[in-house]
């Protein structure tokens, strides 16, 4: 009797120590502690979810139709691979990006305020090839016997050549698009060639081009866009760039530096050695960013300019960086939480926590006087074990976790509760304090097993089959339910063991 | 303090009443269900668009009319202060309806010539023609895919009906923020805007403020003016982060801390919103089926897993009256949430599990006695038995029912917006818990036992 009562004060009194030293991490104390202690505790702290820290979500899916079978095997695995490696590089403080049943992809990313950004940078696939420009003039040939087809008759008299080039006004891209992917002009394009379009550039203040455009079209400058025909049959693939930077050009604009691997390399040395003074095109998701003039021999490495911002070639330089997406994925689902929006909710969720705290401690005392201060101890306690476990298991803490939490406090002193009213009713039926106690706790423990479990099970089931927010409650609802066990069963005993030694007469305030 | 001391409550001679009371909730559910026509699901279920708006102030009943005939959306008050809105649109019926009479115009009346054409089809939302002119093609049998995931366009002639439906619940879904954030700009402009400036209600905490107002009122003033902002915006203790109404505010509190006239004018690179979006939610609709049907699953798992449990520690009889218990209190609840016009989503899918659990906690407690009563009382009848159990946790069972609903009940009244519902769930639960598990789940032990002809038998049972 005596090595068991030893035994329960033993293990109170070690998981009350370890659950304060993970707790304490979350409650701040920890910077006021001087360095040489707080070198030997824990440091993990309960993480925040998106919905209390603000963040957003993303769920991507695969759409595997626009590819052939022999690829759609480990598309989405690779696809994980490459998102993970953009947002790393990105800078977003601990993300989470995971698989969702067969093709579907789920990105957490805390903090993040510029969602169409975010978006951009994980679901644009950025296949980056480098392309020689025809060099035989052979695209004004095509436009020509395009102008005789009913559909682009006001569309090619607009062309204009300027330098090597043969542009359009800005206004005809939808046009062109259409042009570009028309079978019967796709026929006539040579074998292994394809036609291609740049961006709409805005005329800026030095742009020779648009001066002349404007002169061709008797305008004012305006926007305008190049068409290019392309030699496909061999091209570079950005799959062999072993780095990509943002860098500046010869006049200071954001421009991305990039180094090939050896294939690419020499693939890049044969290209620029034979065909000095053609134009090679960088071309990114099908259209061209730009197509400088080769003037000589390169070997690694290489510049890419075109219109970017600092922002744009640093996202296009992460994705070169971590690869082009095997597969196009498609948002299925967003969600989005302003900073604000989780501040509030956590004043709002301790408010709340406290408040029912308050309420539930200062009824027990009210209703079981000694005994209900023995109670708070444990409800208390509990908290503490809450916490520390949330930190230990590195669980996410979201909004209805918090409520799982509060959800607790309610339902922790049911075990409790149950041991009380047993031990009243043994005493009503004359059994002396010890002999109530013992019988108290004994009689109740079936019950708060069979009870406790149940609750288990509704819990496991909400991991399992719910998402983000849900499994947090789940997380909490267990670890409450589990720390509420142990508290009532094992702690609460202790005190009660030490408390009925010390009894002088047979009383006992419950 | 004591309640509940040897009572001898007739438990089962009043499970009649009990049973018609039940019976009575359940029916008013369902005509619930028949007045309103049906749950109002969340878009969770659906699919859709979900956007919470905050505004720099309380937002009064005309304005959301404003609101509601510009978008034609749903648009309801939210949270306590008034200055809270949230906007919904569910994709799921309207979009699929669309696609569906652009398709029949095409394969009936004839294709499309020009944009001006969509108008035609019936019941073709005015509103939206912009946005068809971005997303779709004319008169082409190609795909043009454009370098990004989603910016594709379509031929509008050629699409094949499940595509189209595809991207038309893909097209109202964007249109529906355009048009918000639009609208929204319209009725609560921003003050001092113009491109580039510094919006001064997207910061935070002081260090936001601070780290973005270095650059305009440095070193000197920064600090200041950040540390004021953001006071200002936290202004009392519990209530919520509140954006700063207009530029002449923020030009006097600049003043109060002691900012430099320079500092001051610099503020002219600054504006506030007179709205923020808090969150947006968008769920496509394949999503929202899937969500929908794993809320179905974790529900009959849950059940299932439940009653293997009962049924292994007590009897089955007693995992029958447990089921029952647990499908009334779930009838009850949705009902009550029916009536009220309440919105059900997920997180009102996991208040009813934990509900589950919950009434099934204090199920068994009750069972638990009715076990232990039968092998200490073979002598007495089962409604005896069941009665006494009942009474004898009686007292814990309210005790337990009162700490968790006071728990439950500080969460619905100070938890919080997001939480309110799903607070108001439990709360319910909670109530219709307790009363199922003392009036349903112990009473329909007597009933099955009746119609097996047993209840005369005066058996010790066979306890797990």
């Amino acid at each position: 009797m005596a090595g068991k009562r030893r035994f329960y004060g033993l293990v109170s009194g070690l998981v009350l120590v370890i659950a304060l030293i993970f707790a304490l991490p979350t409650t701040g104390v920890y910077e006021l502690l001087p360095p040489e202690v707080a070198e030997w505790l824990p440091t993990d702290t309960v993480q925040l979810g998106l919905d209390l820290e603000g963040g957003m979500v993303l769920r991507l899916e695969a759409d595997m139709g626009k590819l052939p079978p022999s690829e759609q095997e480990d598309a989405v695995e690779r696809a994980l691979e490459i998102i993970r490696k953009r947002v790393d590089a990105f800078g977003v403080a601990e993300p989470t990006v995971e698989k969702i049943g067969t093709n579907g992809i789920s990105v957490q990313l805390p903090g993040i305020r510029d969602a169409e950004r975010a978006k951009a940078l994980i679901g644009e696939r950025a296949i980056l090839e480098f392309m020689l420009v025809d060099n035989e003039g052979r695209l004004p040939v095509i436009l020509t016997q395009a102008n005789n087809l009913p559909a682009y008759k006001g569309l090619i008299p607009q062309a204009l050549a300027v330098g090597r080039g043969v542009y359009f006004p800005g206004e005809a891209e939808e046009e062109l698009k259409q042009l570009i992917e028309d079978p019967t002009i796709i026929r006539q394009v040579p074998r292994g060639y394809q036609l291609a379009l740049s961006e709409v550039k805005e005329p800026t203040a030095n742009d020779d081009i648009a001066v002349e455009l404007a002169k061709g079209w008797g305008t004012n400058a305006q926007p305008y866009l190049r068409i290019y025909l392309l030699d496909a049959r061999r091209p570079i693939k950005g799959d062999n760039l072993t780095d990509a930077r943002l860098d500046r050009d010869e006049y200071q604009r954001p421009a991305i530096s990039f180094e090939f691997n050896y294939s690419g390399s020499e693939a890049f040395r044969e290209v620029t050695g034979t065909h000095q003074g053609h134009l090679l095109a960088i071309v990114l998701d099908g259209q061209v960013i730009s197509a400088p003039v080769i003037n000589s021999e390169i070997a690694g490495r290489g510049i890419i300019q075109g219109n970017f911002t600092a922002e744009q070639a640093s996202d296009l330089s992460i994705k070169l960086r971590a690869g082009a997406l095997p597969v196009p994925l498609k948002v299925v689902m967003e969600d989005t939480i302003g900073p604000s929006l989780g501040s509030d909710s956590i004043k709002y969720g301790i408010t709340a926590a406290l408040i029912g705290l308050a309420v539930v401690l200062i009824f027990m005392v009210f209703w079981y006087k000694g005994s209900g201060i023995i109670a708070d101890m444990a409800l208390i306690f509990n908290m503490v074990i809450i916490v520390a476990a949330l930190a230990m298991l590195g669980a996410t803490l979201t909004l209805p976790g918090i409520a799982g939490i509060i959800l607790t406090i309610g339902m922790a002193v049911d075990a409790n509760v149950l041991i009380f009213e047993r031990i009243r009713e043994e005493r009503r039926n004359g059994k002396s304090v010890p002999m109530a106690v013992k019988s108290g706790y004994e009689k109740a423990f079936i019950t708060i097993l069979d009870a406790n479990i149940t609750t288990l099970i509704t819990a496991a089931v909400l991991y399992l089959l719910g998402t983000g927010p849900i499994r947090g409650f789940a997380v909490t609802l267990g670890i409450g339910i589990l720390s509420s066990m142990f508290t009532a069963l094992i702690f609460t005993r202790a005190i009660f063991n030490g408390r009925i030694r010390r009894l002088k007469n047979d009383k006992l305030s419950i | 303090m004591q309640i509940f001391t040897n009572t001898n409550f007739d438990i089962i001679g009043k499970r009649k009443i009990a049973f018609v009371i039940s019976a009575l909730l359940i029916l008013g559910g369902v005509a619930g269900l028949f007045i309103f026509g049906g749950f109002n699901l969340g878009i969770d279920f659906t699919g859709g668009v979900r956007v919470q708006v905050k505004f720099s102030e309380a937002i009064g009943a005309s304005d959301l009319t404003v609101i509601r005939d510009e978008l034609s959306m749903d648009v309801y008050s939210f949270g306590g202060a008034g200055d809270e809105v949230v906007i919904r649109n569910k994709t799921e019926d309207s979009a699929k309806q669309l696609a569906q009479d652009i398709y029949d115009y095409r394969e009936g009346v004839g294709l499309f010539k020009s944009f001006d054409d969509l108008l035609q089809v019936e019941n073709f939302p005015v509103e939206l023609l912009p946005f068809f002119e971005e997303q779709f093609l004319l008169n082409k049998d190609v795909l043009v895919v454009q370098s990004g995931s989603e910016s594709r366009k379509l031929a509008l002639n050629t699409i094949e009906l499940d595509a189209l439906i595809s991207d038309i619940e893909t097209l109202v879904e964007g249109a529906t923020r355009v048009r918000l954030t639009d609208t929204l700009a319209e009725l609560r402009p921003a003050d001092n805007y113009a491109e580039g400036r510094l919006n001064l209600n997207a910061q935070n905490s002081v260090e936001e403020y601070a780290r973005e107002l270095l650059p305009l009122l440095g070193e000197e003033d920064a600090p200041k003016l950040a540390t004021a902002l953001s006071s200002a915006r936290n202004f009392s203790g519990v209530s919520t982060m509140r954006l700063l109404g207009n530029m002449s505010e923020v030009r006097e509190l600049a003043g109060n801390a002691g900012v430099s006239a320079e500092g001051v004018s610099a503020l002219d690179g600054c504006y506030t919103s007179g709205f923020e979006v808090q969150s947006v939610n968008v769920i496509g609709p394949k999503v929202g089926e899937e969500l929908g049907a794993s809320a179905i699953y974790a529900v009959i798992i849950a059940l299932a897993g439940l009653l293997i449990y009962i049924s292994l520690r007590f009897e089955f009889a007693f995992a029958l009256g447990a089921i029952a218990a647990l499908a009334h209190d779930v009838m009850v609840t949705l009902g009550i949430f029916v009536l009220l016009g309440k919105e059900i989503n997920l997180s009102i899918i996991a208040a009813l599990l934990t509900l589950i659990g919950y009434s099934l906690n204090d199920t068994i407690v009750v069972y638990d006695r009715i076990r232990e009563d039968r092998k200490l009382l073979r002598r007495r009848s089962l409604t005896e038995i069941i009665n006494r159990a009942v009474n004898e946790t009686l007292s814990r069972t309210v005790l337990t029912s009162g700490t968790t609903l006071f728990v439950t009940l500080a969460l619905v009244f100070f938890g919080g917006s997001v939480i309110h519902d799903f607070a108001l769930a439990l709360s319910i639960g909670v109530l219709v818990g307790t009363y199922s598990s003392i009036f349903i789940a112990s009473p329909f032990l007597i009933g099955w036992y009746k119609m097996r002809g047993k209840e005369t038998v005066k058996q010790g049972g066979t306890p797990g």
